[in-house]
């Protein structure tokens, strides 16, 4: 019996490892696809605002 | 016809670099997974920061011959865009970076070396800035531009080959090209570098000829 419970105290942070490391981690799910989706808004996001900044530009010299 | 049909080719390349990038198959790689896909918009995102430099550095001796300003303008919109392209680059790299190598900034003689190319481009709007004179800004800041085209390539392209680096294909760490760069990757990775690339050519594009448009209203 205390051996039993020894044995479980024992395994327990080993278990509780192997479990914990799952944790809320968006960007890393389904095998980091995540990080792709946001390189490619910063490029958007870089280039649309580039397009903003032309579009004001353009804009501003007509008058 | 050359104007219309390369607008075309950029509109083809670009949809065809999303969807083929994101569905395509590629190696699975431990600790790269998914993120290797961002070879097709983090690293076109450099290449194309070279061509556009190299495009403004032409510009620039085309000024330095002729005193036209119109090269000016040109040489002016493409290290712009060149250097919006190298600003992408730094920061989707560094969430490539967090993601794989730990952290957003590892000193990596690739970043540092980078960093430093972008502040010399920095710098080179900054010194345009500086005059007030249209023809001496023209002239002084053609000048700078060969000078930090010239620093580019080392920069970029040789010191961080000498020593050791978490970037693939850098001191002795072969990395992308050899082993994970297989031929299906090459299929959409060569288009992506082209459809950016091209992408950039007509934003710079669109910067000079509304400048051209200012000029002649003036």
């Amino acid at each position: 019996m205390i051996k039993k419970v020894l044995s479980t105290l024992l395994l327990l942070p080993v278990v509780a490892q192997a479990q914990s490391a799952q944790m809320a981690d968006a960007l890393r799910d389904n095998g980091k696809f995540y990080v792709v989706v946001a390189t490619i808004v910063i490029v958007m996001a870089g280039i649309l605002g580039y397009l903003l900044y032309l579009d004001r530009k353009a804009a501003n010299k007509k008058r | 016809m050359l104007a219309r049909s390369y607008k075309i080719a950029t509109i083809i390349l670009v949809l065809y670099t999303i969807v083929a990038g994101f569905l395509s198959p590629v190696p699975a790689l431990a600790i790269l997974n998914e993120t290797i896909r961002n070879l097709y918009f983090h690293v076109p995102m450099w290449f194309g920061l070279m061509i556009l430099m190299a495009v403004s550095a032409w510009y620039s001796v085309k000024y330095l011959r002729t005193s036209e300003s119109i090269y000016d303008w040109k040489a002016s919109a493409f290290a712009e865009v060149g250097l919006l392209f190298g600003t992408l680059g730094m920061l989707t790299g560094m969430v490539w970076a967090y993601f794989t190598w730990g952290d957003w900034w590892s000193a990596d003689p690739k970043q540092n070396t980078s960093a430093i190319a972008l502040l010399l481009y920095f710098a080179y709007f900054v010194l345009r800035g500086s005059f007030n004179e249209d023809q001496q800004k023209a002239r002084i800041s053609a000048v700078y531009n060969l000078f930090a085209f010239a620093a580019l390539i080392p920069l970029l392209y040789i010191l961080p080959r000498m020593t050791d680096s978490l970037h693939p294909g850098n001191g002795g760490n072969p990395g992308f090209g050899k082993y994970d760069l297989d031929n299906t990757m090459r299929l959409v990775f060569y288009p992506a570098v082209i459809g950016w690339t091209l992408l950039g050519v007509w934003m710079a594009n669109l910067q000079v000829r509304i400048r051209q448009n200012t000029e002649v209203h003036d």
